[in-house]
């Protein structure tokens, strides 16, 4: 019996079970900013050039590629015990096929990371610990004229995992840094067969919430992909701000009305300081 | 550092290296090749994309998969780009729909059956030399001229915006006098946010007038509930008196929309020929060789349950008069301005 029988067979697919989990969502994220004793919290500011490449079977299946900028502000929070990243970020790119079609994308999302020390120390080492993506995803082909601005919404939960590995060279501080995540239960909100609305204006309704509940479908392992890999590199400077040299790729695959795909590289620049 | 701390060190540097690596600037790489574009694989996607999203089939009764086994049988290796696009031209000919079209760099393939064949039944040189004259005004994409206390409005593509602003000097023209023309021959559509907001000038209440659906899904069946379409009263100066809209065959697409908007207002009159239809929203794709399409997605039903695609009926047809023509006079206008009188 594979995970969609499993879920069909506890009838929380058409029930507003789904509806609920979104509106408990809150409370996680509120859960894991809960901590005592010794708190080291720092703002981060990153800037970056994104590679990206992505395929919509519902404008055309050919891949569309390109580059674009992003824009990254986060916030960590450690304690003893663990250690949060609360990642806000905006992307825009300009993709074009190989025939020169060309559509742009937008994407803003925030990712949510906890990880537990266990005991270790919290600058080095691996830690384990679990992540939250939430993105929007905008579509624009520039040659079509209806159904266009296709988009997609994602809310997924995963484990995610940290390895610290601070190091000394020429008499300076340095560390390096890897953040690897992989989304498996979550919900996802998608432009349909043909048109670019979601699932639920296409069958009646009794509108709002309703119409929000029939657009919103489930996200595991088989139907939806997201997997992160984030290496980077910081040096230390000696006001005591951070300065990164990162990489962030990231895929996905959405099985919707039609296979969405994405593979995302960016290219940042980054400084970090204490509060 | 000792050996074993050194080794620790040098080991995690390579997973780290080793982890980002695959990823570093491939990412086109890891996602699937582009399909084949070879003249089978082309044919193939295009036949199936039209098979599980055009919506009307049903409409036009048309045999999808005969009309596929007609046209795979001229599709071979090594044929040309003209020579397969005149056979996806031709096998796409068989919908019988003016918003189907294959474009490639050197041609556009269309259907224009919708008005070909049928009288013109409007003559620009006639509109611009008597009727609408030298003192006209030209109200954003809206040419307009008061003719005997009548306004007359002639509107040449919904694709030209009409903003609200456009819309209060036509409304203050038009106040006090008999009636309004609007005159939407040969408008082969465009925006349906412009027929809606010209539409809402003479809606007194709000009025469904039609109902569509949407392909959902690739089996044949797989639509969407049928959605009313309707156009509400504007907000700001409307007018309450008759109005006639003039439409023939080559009034396509958002004018058949618009025609039918007015055609529910007990008010309004359609004086002319039936509109070519152009009842399904267009969805657009590309082939695997970067060649472009579209074709019809939805299906619209009047109040009466006819297809707008079929074309929207007049109330009171009229043909332009060869005689009266070579004398500078439109015989549907002039029908309308009768009216009236």
């Amino acid at each position: 019996m594979n995970a969609v029988r499993v879920f069909k067979d506890i009838n929380v697919f058409h029930s507003g079970f789904h509806t609920r989990c979104i509106l408990l969502m809150p409370l996680f994220f509120l859960y894991s900013f809960i901590g005592v004793g010794q708190v080291n919290k720092r703002l981060e500011l990153n800037a970056g050039l994104l590679v990206s490449a992505e395929r919509d079977p519902g404008f055309s299946p050919l891949l569309f590629a390109g580059t674009g900028i992003s824009g990254y502000a986060a916030y960590s929070r450690e304690t003893e015990a663990k250690s949060n990243l609360v990642d806000v970020f905006y992307a825009r790119s300009s993709l074009n096929n190989r025939f020169g079609s060309g559509m742009d994308v937008h994407s803003a999302g925030i990712m949510v990371f906890h990880f537990f020390h266990d005991g270790k120390e919290p600058g080095k080492g691996l830690h384990w610990g679990w992540s939250n993506n939430n993105e929007f995803s905008l579509r624009n082909n520039e040659s079509v004229n209806n159904f266009n601005n296709r988009f997609d919404y994602v809310t997924s939960f995963g484990p995610a995992a940290r390895f610290r590995h601070p190091f000394t060279l020429f008499g300076r501080s340095f560390s390096i840094q890897a953040i690897a995540h992989m989304q498996l239960l979550g919900f996802v909100m998608q432009s349909s067969y043909v048109s670019q609305a979601p699932k639920g204006y296409e069958v009646e309704t009794v509108g709002g919430l309703d119409i929000f509940r029939r657009s919103v479908e489930w996200f595991y392992p088989g139907r939806a992909w997201n997997i992160g890999v984030w290496p980077r590199l910081q040096y230390q400077l000696e006001t005591g701000n951070l300065l990164s040299l990162g990489y962030q790729y990231g895929y996905s695959r959405l099985d919707g009305a039609h296979r969405l795909t994405k593979s995302r590289g960016n290219w940042y620049l980054g400084i970090q300081a204490g509060l | 550092m000792n050996r074993k701390k050194l080794y620790k060190v040098v080991l995690a540097h390579v997973i780290m290296l080793g982890s980002a690596l695959p990823f570093l600037s491939c990412e086109k790489h890891l996602l699937a090749p582009d399909p084949p574009a070879d003249p089978g694989n082309v044919f193939e996607y295009l036949w199936e994309d039209v098979y599980k999203r055009y919506a009307l089939f049903e409409v036009k009764d048309i045999d999808w998969v005969a009309v596929g086994n007609t046209f795979r049988t001229k599709v071979h290796p090594g044929m040309d780009d003209q020579a397969l696009f005149s056979v996806l031209s031709d096998m796409l000919y068989e919908l019988r729909d003016g918003h189907v079209n294959l474009t490639s760099s050197f041609d556009r393939s269309r259907n224009w059956e919708w008005f070909q064949g049928h009288l013109p039944n409007y003559n620009q040189s006639i509109i611009e030399n008597r009727y609408l004259g030298t003192s006209f005004r030209i109200t954003g994409p809206l040419l307009n001229q008061v003719i005997d206390s009548v306004l007359y409005v002639n509107y040449r593509s919904f694709g030209d915006e009409i903003t609200q602003s456009h819309l209060d000097q036509l409304m203050l023209r038009a106040e006090g006098l008999k009636g309004v023309i609007i005159d939407i021959r040969h408008n082969g559509g465009g925006s349906l946010q412009n027929a809606n907001r010209l539409a809402a000038c003479f809606a007194d209440r709000t009025y469904v007038y039609a109902h569509d659906r949407i392909k959902t899904g690739p089996g044949p069946d797989d639509f969407s509930h049928w959605r009313p379409l309707s156009v509400a009263p504007r907000q700001g100066m409307r007018f309450g008196g008759p109005v006639v809209v003039l439409v023939n065959r080559r009034s396509y697409s958002a004018s058949s929309f618009f025609a039918q908007m007015m055609r529910v207002m007990p008010h309004a009159v359609l004086i002319g020929d039936q509109t070519g239809g152009g009842g399904g929203i267009p969805v657009f794709g590309e082939l695997p060789n970067g060649w472009k399409y579209r074709f019809s997605s939805t299906q619209t039903l009047t109040p009466e349950g006819n297809h707008i695609e079929t074309g929207v009926p007049v109330d009171i047809r009229r043909n332009m008069q060869s005689i009266e023509e070579l004398h500078g006079i439109d015989s549907i206008l002039e029908t309308a301005l009768d009216w009236l009188r």
